[in-house]
């Protein structure tokens, strides 16, 4: 027994002798949110750039999903222990941009002032850039991965319900659904109540979401789903679709809501532009479009939707040199050649018209026409609200939101009673965080 | 306590500070700081930092979402640990009581406990989900069983998940609890008592209690805590966030929507809880177990 | 009853809780066993497929990470280390200082019982953030160190073995006064062979839990170096398809091993001979 217990001391020891390793000269440290095959893309593109040059040494981590890493990185921060550079998606843009005046983040644009060589502003589209602005414009985050919610529709279903032409708006969906349903199909699918029905919902048909003007001229105090009453009509409509059987609910999970489409059972599925990556090949034949709405609200007008994805955040605290060689990596990231090839690859939107211009002047949309849809629609014009929406606490009320519509779906309560109790709940998140700014 | 002791002054402090330090140190320093947190209101990193006595838990408990969670996790922790540890002590005194192929079935029953919440959590999925779930069917086909919409059948789903995961869990400690019972009393206690079955619930039980009181607070704790890894998986609280246990919400509020406030004053609340059923356990239960 | 018919009973309880606890597992198995087609088509699968060696050769050998170093097979060595760093830390020092809390006559045994037991009630998920800050202020950010220190700082074992030296005999420590044992000797040479059964159950509780964290792991590391099995579960292999039931069942192995290789001890009746 005595010999036992000096072997395990012995080990335990050992085990405690292990030391951090040691660091190399100009590392950049970038932690992102990607896993499986995006990730692969990210080490592609960092790949590309240690063998382009020397000065600096791209070094990416995958933190997880886009809640872990957020989390890791605040409490690497808090420890002193942040990297150069970290991927935060949509919903923490607010939390990014507060930040800012607390040094945490060191604004991008700041930065192109002071290191940047062929910075151009104007190369960035617009849609895209604004969603990680501040209220003046002024670029905070780095555009990178971008994306948002568009329409998948299996051509094969379509074909077999006789149906033609991939409906444009929600009227000439409402044409079709039976047809579809007549055949033996789901006709449709969303994926992302919150991301997809609420938010985007909002920005394509040009209204407010909160108050303060969407949180960019003052912080938002509450949201406005029950006052809206387009709002208010879409999700009756919804509603009654699943009645009807012409929307299928699926519960809140991601995954759950896309299987049928990818099993070939379902017409539409609305979800984002990076599901483009992991359906290509598995699924035969489908088509990705953009986002439907409602022409009797718009006047027949198509809005662009919020960005989705996320966006990379410069962080405080390191040196001069290292953002010099941070500065020339931005640049190199968002190069017509890196954005093509990780738009290509991911289904994620160039965020340049200089990538936009060189993917038609080498005829890349003819190839691949699925690519198209994703900038398309972000770049449509026109809108008079802000290319996004600043509101704290933005994850948990997006599981307020999870919440009342499961509760309108099943018939619970109704919708409206639905979108005024997520109002409620929205309410005391948007004041609890009011009171940390 | 022991009626003959030790006293050395040296040796008892010896023995006790390798785990005192690294509880001090690893526990007790995050947990001061959690308990600054309750009080304070600030932003995820740390900045505009102001007391503000209880508004945190204000926010927190006047929260719809909060006590339904609380019901939830009572719910929760009842069910698990009845049917975790019956099922877990019946199959114990089974392979105790077997003649022939006990140690396969012990390695059988046993080696289940090695796997993670989180692979548990995804394995259940696959069982219950509408395309794929042998379960989900199965049940779907007696009653109607749909998760996705109806409470009670979330509840089923989630209930059986963690359930499975802790059986193993109790059958290794009540066996080990069994082994330890000598022989030579089961033995005597043959020829005054016939039946099995009685003698298992006046001689073996009494004797197990020990382990039964340490396996009640096991399960109590791994309902209230580890269970967060299976409600990740599975339900993410569906329907509507009656599947959320408090451990789950906090979790949510504090590392995902990163109130770290409100997640500290959620963890003062459940330590008080935790607090509250271990005191009561340990005047009301523990006075009861004869350790000899 | 008559003891045939009794034992009938046993196999039958016995082969049923068998079932419930195997078969789930087996359709795992079996389905990491078909290709990807298969599953997404037809569902999870009862019987073997023939995709066995080159599901699981993929799996082991798909280099992972930024630096391409990472595979399965290093990051179930990291998982290995970390639980049995876990597992023996946590196990040697609650058999301590239960030793302590039970044995030693002195004033301060109840209060340290209640410091070590309060410990139960906040898991790490809950102090995650405060518990990065401390293990980075001590410099232990990717160690293996700073992997198994937070999570060593457990009271379920030392309360389990209070519980187990609370129901020795109180003759056993008499007799050894007698033979002329002081504290050293009969914890050494008395007690801890009695508890052979009991450690084993802890190693394993503790080997599990260890081995079995996501959190703790993924935020404390960031260099690939130390990445763990049920870490890489969520992050590189998350987009394979039937892979990763080829994955669950490997990172099952390890954990799977130390629980049948210890459950040898609670078979031996090590009671009899006291």
């Amino acid at each position: 027994m005595k010999k036992t217990f000096q072997a395990l001391i012995a080990l335990v020891t050992l085990v405690f002798l292990s030391f951090p390793s040691f660091a190399a000269p100009i590392e950049l440290h970038y932690w992102h949110g990607h896993t499986g095959k995006l990730e692969s893309i990210i080490n592609e593109i960092a790949n590309r750039w240690n063998a382009k040059q020397d000065e600096s040494k791209l070094i990416p981590t995958s933190k997880g999903s886009y809640e872990d890493i957020l989390a890791a990185f605040i409490a690497a921060y808090r420890a002193g222990e942040h990297p150069h550079m970290v991927q935060v998606y949509d919903a923490g843009a607010a939390i990014m941009v507060a930040q800012v005046k607390n040094g945490v983040v060191y604004p991008f644009e700041d930065m192109a002032a002071e290191h940047g060589v062929n910075f151009n502003k104007d190369d960035y589209i617009p849609g895209i850039r604004n969603f990680y602005a501040d209220s003046d414009g002024k670029m905070i985050g780095i555009p990178f991965n971008s994306s948002t919610c568009l329409m998948y529709a299996n051509m094969d279903i379509l074909e077999a319900a006789g149906v033609t032409e991939i409906p444009k708006t929600y009227e000439e969906f409402e044409g079709i659904a039976q047809q579809i349903k007549d055949a033996g199909y789901i006709p449709m699918l969303q994926s992302h109540s919150p991301w997809i029905w609420t938010e985007n919902f909002f920005s394509r048909h040009n209204l407010l979401m909160t108050d303060g003007n969407n949180g960019y001229d003052a912080v938002p105090t509450t949201t406005l789903f029950a006052d809206t009453p387009e709002f208010i009509t879409h999700w009756e409509k919804v509603k009654e679709w699943k009645d009807k059987g012409w929307y299928d609910y699926k519960g809140r999970a991601w995954g759950d809501n896309q299987a049928p489409f990818i099993a070939g059972e379902a017409a539409f599925w609305l979800g984002s532009a990076a599901s483009f990556s992991g359906m290509k090949g598995v699924v035969p034949n489908f088509s990705v479009n953009h986002i439907p709405y409602w022409s009797s609200m718009t006047g027949g007008k198509a809005y662009p939707t919020f960005i989705g994805g996320a966006a990379n955040w410069i962080l405080s605290g390191k040196s001069d040199e290292e953002y010099s060689a941070l500065m020339k990596l931005a640049e190199y990231m968002t190069t017509p050649e890196i954005q093509l090839f990780y738009h290509n690859m991911s289904g994620y939107a160039a965020v340049t018209y200089s990538a936009t211009e060189l993917a038609n002047a080498i005829g890349f949309y003819n190839a691949s026409p699925y690519h198209q849809a994703v900038g398309e629609q972000l770049s449509l014009t026109g809108s008079t609200i802000p290319g996004g929406y600043r509101a704290g606490n933005w994850p948990q009320i997006r599981e307020v939101i999870y919440e009342n519509v499961h509760k309108m779906l099943s018939g619970e309560i109704s919708v409206e009673q639905g979108w005024k109790n997520t109002d409620a709940g929205a309410a005391k998140l948007l004041a609890q965080f009011a009171k940390t700014l | 306590m022991k009626k003959v002791q030790f006293s050395s002054y040296f040796t008892q402090y010896f023995f006790v500070a390798p785990q005192l330090a690294i509880i001090l140190i690893f526990l007790y320093l995050p947990i001061v700081q959690t308990f600054t947190d309750a009080f304070t209101t600030q932003d995820a990193f740390g900045f505009g930092r102001y007391f503000s006595g209880f508004d945190n838990f204000i926010f927190s408990m006047s929260d719809a979402t909060y006590l339904r969670a609380f019901k939830f996790t009572i719910i929760f922790i009842c069910v698990i640990t009845f049917f975790s540890c019956s099922i877990g002590l019946l199959l114990a005194v089974q392979a105790n009581n077997v003649i022939h192929g006990k140690s396969y079935y012990k390695t059988l029953l046993i080696w289940p406990y090695a796997i993670a919440p989180a692979v548990v959590g995804v394995t259940a999925n696959y069982f219950f989900s509408e395309r794929l779930g042998i379960l989900y069917s199965f049940f779907h086909n007696i009653w109607g069983f749909n998760w996705y919409d109806n409470i009670y059948d979330a509840y089923i789903y989630v209930f059986i998940a963690a359930t499975w995961k802790q059986i193993s869990a109790n059958f290794i400690f009540f066996l080990a609890g069994l082994q330890t019972i000598q022989k030579s009393i089961i033995e005597a206690s043959m020829i005054d008592c016939k039946s099995n079955f009685r003698r298992f619930w006046t001689i073996t039980f009494p004797l197990l209690m020990p382990t039964t009181f340490f396996l009640i607070i096991i399960n109590i704790t791994y309902a209230f805590f580890d269970t967060l890894g299976i409600i990740d998986t599975t339900t993410i609280g569906a329907p509507s966030g009656e599947t959320k246990t408090l451990v789950f919400k906090a979790y949510i509020d504090g590392f995902r929507g990163l109130d770290i406030g409100s997640a500290g004053a959620q963890s003062i609340i459940m330590m008080l809880i935790v607090l509250v059923i271990t005191v009561f356990q340990f005047r009301f239960i523990e006075g009861r177990i004869h350790y000899n | 009853m008559s003891r045939t018919i009794s034992q009938y009973l046993v196999h039958i309880i016995l082969i049923v809780g068998v079932l419930l606890m195997v078969v789930p597992i087996w359709i795992i198995f079996a389905s990491s066993t078909h290709d990807n087609g298969t599953i997404l088509s037809q569902g999870m699968q009862w019987g073997l497929g023939d995709q066995f060696i080159e599901n699981y050769d993929r799996v082991l050998n798909q280099k992972g990470g930024f630096s391409q170093e990472i595979t399965a097979s290093s990051m179930l060595i990291n998982s290995f280390i970390m639980a049995f760093g876990i597992a023996t830390l946590t196990v040697l020092t609650s058999l301590m200082s239960a030793y302590t809390i039970v044995y030693f006559r002195f004033k301060l045994a109840v209060p340290i019982f209640w410091i070590i037991f309060l410990t139960l009630l906040v898991p790490l998920e809950l102090r995650i953030m405060p518990s990065y800050q401390v293990v980075s202020n001590l410099g232990l950010v990717n160690t293996y160190t700073g992997l198994i220190l937070p999570l060593s700082a457990s009271a379920i074992a030392t309360f389990f073995f209070r519980q187990f030296y609370k129901s020795v005999p109180d003759e056993l420590l008499e007799a050894a006064k007698l033979d002329g044992a002081n504290s050293w000797k009969f914890f050494i040479d008395f007690l801890v062979p009695l508890s052979k059964t009991m450690i084993a159950a802890m190693f394993i509780f503790m080997f599990v839990y260890g081995y079995n964290q996501y959190l703790w792991p993924l935020i404390m590391t960031t260099d690939e170096k130390y990445w763990t099995v049920v870490m890489g579960m969520k992050t590189i292999f998350m987009s394979w398809g039937v892979e990763r039931f080829s994955y669950i069942i490997l990172s099952m192995i390890p954990p799977v091993l130390v629980v049948i290789f210890l459950q040898r001890w609670f078979i031996q009746g090590l009671f009899q001979t006291k």
